[in-house]
């Protein structure tokens, strides 16, 4: 008998292990709107079941389908979706199971393929309630010795963790639910025209990708944070209303904090100064040290650039609160025991040369970037002019703040150049007289 | 006031911020079936247009004659309901707003009843208050549409400009006899490395084909009187002659001072000792050398925040612990233009933190490029000049060198001098705006007001608010401009009605609240041949000075009367059933 | 006490020019040396800048230390040609102070 995929419902903890594997092999995604060919659901309140395709011998999908396209591989005894599938969904109709269906999101039939030979979901089902094999598996009672992934208070642990955000059946509670009308599921893109004498562009920076500092591990380690991602860990509305780190949910008590993440440092091809990382740093130090008092936090830095009005003195009252700052720019980060880091940097102020330190969090604070997006928001081929660095060039910029190279154009803000909040709302400011005046001065000539 | 009274409160969740810590049900229930209360609700997001809009339901079906909304701050949302009021056509100051957030939830999270109990009694004050409301109106004023720029440097010459492109008249008040103040010093300045002397006459040439702006030097403002929208004031042009102008709005642009070092700072008084604004000088001089004492100058040391960050414990009295922020960017940019001129000078920087912030990284990176070489020095090592041999010496550990204590034999040494702020006395206690910490003029808010005062109607720009560089001095000036000319092209302003109000049958005109108003708002009239005191509303500010002082009890302030002040008192100290 | 002199760095240029002149003394460089000795490349190449004669002197042994294997270059944030650079200060120890010389 050949290898099929075998359910025994009383195994299954409903964890949905098999849905997010079938995802992932088919898509590289862990989300359910890619429908996964294999469904884990619960019914008649507690008797578990996943659905999959039964590959039936004689098949009603492989009938109704016009193209021909639904074809046995006689390797596996899998039906597959072919190329010449016109998409016209009858398959899915013909199907007494509801065993194969259409994904609006790739825009395609899906359905098993028992992944070529090895089906995924068979691997990581962790109680075996579904196996790849020419029997079903010994009921759960008699197989005591078998070595489980997960026991089973595990298995629900995981499986009630799961918050199925990517699962909208589109049932219109929540449009019920919101006090405020503000959800509407009927709404569509609409294009609006308005006819301006002036244009103010204000489209922002982008952040920097964090993941392109190789040396720095985010992405890799969990213990690696961006400066973006400890705002929200930090903040009056953090989750679970305490500060925690990423890897096991401990609170830290050992912080650093990488500055010219992303700045300053031709390696990634921004050779500027961010002017904003040194200051929300030592924000954020500060932060943490109300919320976790008993912490020990480090700044790295190579220069601190608290230049605005108010900010020294905001750096020093860091200094006093005992925030440590040492100068030596974090070269790499390397993992140690119990998901904590290792940085490694030259301890330039001590002069004792080359130094690591371990930390139980990382934060990197990462740089600002040109949205380079802005350049290209006229149609009729009118080309922002950009300065070296791809932002929006401020042609005179000393007398004619904000003032573009198109006519009529202002920017306002970090779409010209890195701006902490202070110097982009005067900046904005600035953009309002020149977009006035220009206004007025328009009309007068009429 | 014993009329029947038809009040609708409103008890807002702030999705979880209240009503995780206030049981606001039991709150709505308290107040359900207090005196003149006819609805009493409780609401997710008071402040949601949902939430507005059925709250103006409720007052036109209803007939409310005031409102109450137990929710945040008034800071944060009382415009907001004022403006719910005023669209269901209830007069928007018989609206009270109870703070039930910062000043009950928010401060009271680990104890439920009480916190409790206190939003019902603040509820019940709030209510209290409303019972006692009058509809008022707003004083309306009509807005002069002229400017008074103060100072005319490179921000107030610009922003005279911008507002004249508005259509509106600009006076500009320069203290000295000639305009431009440090701009016009300056040679090549940073980034654009337009000379700064040309920024000026470019502008100083536009000032002057532009008829609605009208240019005062030697003159300064010597009285202000008025309020916001219509300021008289005066200018002394020469000595003894004065103007008297009346402006809708005042733009400060007075800039900033250059630190001076004191005797002996980092060896200041010595020959070869030079500021910063003085070596700039020099270089914009130089003519394809750079020479001092007729030598040909081979060394030169910077030593970076003079007069800056300095220590708070240390020994300089009142020292300046800002970081003036332009000094670091304008040291480096100088010591590229030196190398320009001759490639073979030795330039050593002794900085702290190299706060070339921004695009202006790149200067720092072309000045270390053109060779100058960069020394740290911490906080606790400052260097040391001597005189050795008739020639300067610095000393210093260099800091990026485990502390190793180095000698450089110097021609020049550069005192990187910060920004301080103005000597001005005369014209605050004019302008009666308010000073920082740091001595400049302070802004309501750095991130949302950072040109506006208290004093409604003057706005700050340029360095007169803080150190800054020539483009974000014009910046913040247009910023100003946006500010002044959004007030004055409206044409009115609407002042809040809270000003004092004299009870005439009580009044027996004895003069004390006229001494004590700091306004002139009161004066003396006779009414039914009683001489009694009047109040001038548009100079009252509402500041209730004039009320302890009359022997009579007979002033009030609209919208906080002695009774409504009493009844909340009451109903705070009565205990919740 | 150590007196800046300036002509020093003329001496070791005789090579290719020596050039460190972007550094920005972040220490990148020291960090990532897989020798970790104190004084390579980042402050060394000060010493050559500032004209540390007898400091360079001192710890030659430290400049033949460097495998030139361009970790701390590649990682460099400000593109110092941080190997060009030890061949400088070699080639200057080389032929000035060891007298060994190619012709």
């Amino acid at each position: 008998m050949a290898k099929q995929l075998i359910f025994t419902p009383n195994r299954c903890v409903d964890c949905k292990n098999c849905e997010m594997a079938c995802s992932f092999v088919h898509t590289r995604d862990f989300t359910k709107l890619a429908m996964p060919r294999v469904q884990a659901f619960t019914f008649k309140e507690d008797i578990k079941a996943v659905s999959v395709c039964q590959q039936c011998e004689d098949a009603p999908c492989q009938k109704v389908c016009p193209t021909g396209a639904l074809v046995r591989n006689p390797a596996t005894g899998a039906i597959e979706r072919t190329d010449s599938c016109i998409l016209c969904k009858s398959c899915t109709l013909a199907c007494p199971y509801g065993n194969i269906h259409f994904d609006p999101v790739y825009d395609e039939i899906v359905k098993c393929d028992f992944c070529g030979g090895d089906p995924a979901c068979a691997k990581v089902c962790p109680t075996r309630a579904l196996v790849w094999a020419e029997e079903p598996a010994p009921d759960i009672k008699q197989d005591a010795e078998i070595e489980r992934v997960f026991t089973e208070e595990e298995a629900r642990y995981s499986a009630n963790r799961c918050l199925d955000c990517a699962d909208c059946s589109e049932c219109g509670e929540c449009v019920k639910a919101c006090p405020a009308d503000a959800i509407h599921f009927d709404m569509q893109p609409e294009e609006i025209k308005i006819e301006a004498n002036s244009v103010i562009v204000s489209t922002g920076f982008k952040l920097f990708d964090a993941h392109l500092k190789t040396n720095y591990g985010y992405g890799k380690y969990p213990n690696v944070v961006t400066a973006m991602q400890m705002d929200r860990l930090v903040s009056p509305t953090k989750p679970y209303n305490r500060t925690m780190r990423p890897s096991d949910g401990k609170a830290p008590d050992n912080i650093a904090f990488v500055l010219c993440t992303g700045s300053r440092d031709c390696t990634i091809g921004n050779p500027l100064c961010s002017r904003v990382c040194c200051m929300y740093s030592i924000k954020q130090a500060q932060l943490l040290m109300g919320s976790l008092p008993l912490a020990d936090i480090t700044i790295y830095y190579i220069d601190i650039r608290a230049f605005g009005k108010g900010y020294e003195e905001f750096y020093q009252q860091a200094k006093e609160m005992g925030v440590y700052f040492v100068k030596g720019r974090v070269a790499k980060i390397e993992p140690v025991e119990d998901g904590n880091l290792s940085v490694f940097y030259e301890d330039i102020d001590g002069g004792s040369g080359q130094q690591q330190m371990e930390h139980d969090l990382v934060v990197l604070s990462i740089g600002l970037l040109p949205n380079m997006d802005a350049l290209n928001l006229f149609k009729n081929g009118d080309r922002l002019e950009a300065d070296a660095y791809s932002y929006v060039k401020e042609i005179n910029e000393d007398i004619e703040p904000t003032r573009t190279s198109i006519d009529g154009v202002f920017v306002a803000g970090t779409t010209s150049a890195a701006r902490d909040i202070p110097d982009s709302i005067l900046h904005a400011g600035a953009a309002a007289a020149q977009a006035a005046g220009y206004i007025h001065q328009l009309k007068a000539s009429r | 006031m014993s009329d029947k009274r038809r009040i609708g409160v409103y008890v807002c969740h702030c999705g979880g911020n209240i009503s995780d810590y206030v049981d606001v049900e039991q709150v709505r229930d308290a107040v359900k079936d207090d005196q003149d209360v006819i609805i009493s609700k409780n609401v997710m997001f008071a402040c949601s247009d949902a939430t507005q809009q059925e709250i103006i339901e409720d007052i036109e079906r209803e007939k409310l004659d005031g409102l109450v909304v137990a929710s945040c701050s008034p800071t944060l949302h009382l415009q907001t309901f004022k403006a719910v009021a005023q669209r269901a056509n209830l007069n928007p100051y018989q609206y009270t707003q109870v703070n039930l957030r910062e000043q009950c939830s928010w401060t009271h999270r680990n104890n439920m009843e009480s916190a409790t109990e206190k939003g019902i009694k603040l509820v019940r004050a709030g209510i209290a208050r409303t019972r006692l409301t009058e509809p008022l109106t707003n004083i309306r004023i009509e807005t002069k549409p002229r400017t008074l720029v103060i100072g005319a440097g490179v921000a107030g010459l610009r922003a005279a400009l911008a507002l004249a492109d508005l259509g509106l008249a600009v006076f500009v008040v320069e203290k000295e006899s000639e305009v431009g103040g440090w701009t016009k010093k300056w040679g090549k300045m940073f980034p654009n490395n337009r000379l700064g002397n040309d920024t000026i006459e470019y502008l100083l040439e536009q000032v002057k084909q532009r008829e609605n702006i009208t240019l005062f030097t030697d003159a300064e403002l010597i009285e202000k009187g008025g309020n916001v929208g219509d300021f008289s004031i005066k200018i002394r042009v020469k000595e003894g002659e004065t103007v008297s102008l009346d402006v809708g709005a005042i733009i400060v642009a007075t800039g900033f001072d250059s630190y001076e070092p004191f005797d002996g700072e980092y060896g200041y008084g010595l020959n070869g000792v030079v500021t910063l604004p003085q070596f700039k000088e020099m270089v914009d001089k130089s003519n394809g050398s750079l020479n001092f004492n007729d030598h040909q100058v081979k060394n030169i040391a910077y030593i970076y925040c003079v007069g800056s960050r300095q220590p708070e414990d240390g020994e300089i009295e009142n020292p300046n612990l800002y970081c003036s922020r332009y000094c670091c960017s304008a040291a480096v940019h100088t010591a590229s233009c030196v190398a320009d001129i001759d490639p073979n000078i030795n330039q050593y920087h002794l900085y702290r933190d190299m706060r070339t912030y921004g695009k202006y990284e790149v200067m720092f990176e072309n000045a270390g490029k053109k060779k100058s070489l960069f020394i740290r020095f911490d906080d606790e090592s400052s260097p040391e000049v001597e005189v050795s041999n008739g020639a300067l010496i610095v000393k210093v550990n260099d800091a990026l060198d485990g502390g190793e204590e180095i000698e450089i034999g110097a021609d020049l040494i550069v005192l990187v001098t910060g920004m301080v702020p103005r000597e001005n006395e005369s014209l605050t206690n004019v302008l009666k705006i308010p000073i920082g910490l740091d001595g400049f003029y302070n802004e309501i808010h750095p991130k949302l007001r950072p040109v506006e005062t208290v004093v409604d109607g003057v706005f700050i720009s340029g360095t007169s608010q803080g150190p800054k560089t020539l483009a974000e001095s014009v910046t913040s000036s247009l910023s100003a401009v946006s500010k002044s000319a959004a007030l004055l092209m409206k044409g009115y302003v609407d002042l809040e009605p809270f000003i004092a109000e004299v009870d005439t049958d009580k009044c027996v005109w004895c003069g004390e609240c006229e001494k004590s108003c700091p306004y002139g708002a009161i004066e003396k009239v006779v009414c039914d041949t009683k001489e009694v005191a009047t109040i001038i509303p548009a100079l009252c500010k509402g500041g209730g000075v004039c009320i302890p002082d009359c022997p009579e009890d007979a002033i009030e302030i609209k919208g906080y009367t002695d009774q409504q002040i009493r009844s909340m008192i009451d109903a705070l100290a009565k205990e919740v059933a | 006490m150590s007196k800046v002199n300036p002509d020093f760095v003329e001496k070791i240029s005789g090579f290719t020019e020596f050039n460190a002149y972007a550094c920005i003394n972040c220490g990148s460089c020291t960090a990532l040396c897989p020798m970790g000795i104190d004084l390579l490349p980042r402050r060394m190449f000060r010493h050559v800048m500032l004209g540390f004669e007898d400091k360079v002197l001192e710890n030659t042994e430290e400049v033949f230390s460097c495998l030139l294997c361009k970790m701390c270059e590649e990682n460099c944030p400000k593109e110092v040609p941080i190997v060009e650079n030890i061949k400088s200060i070699r080639w200057y120890i080389n032929r000035d102070i060891f007298k060994l010389g190619r012709g």
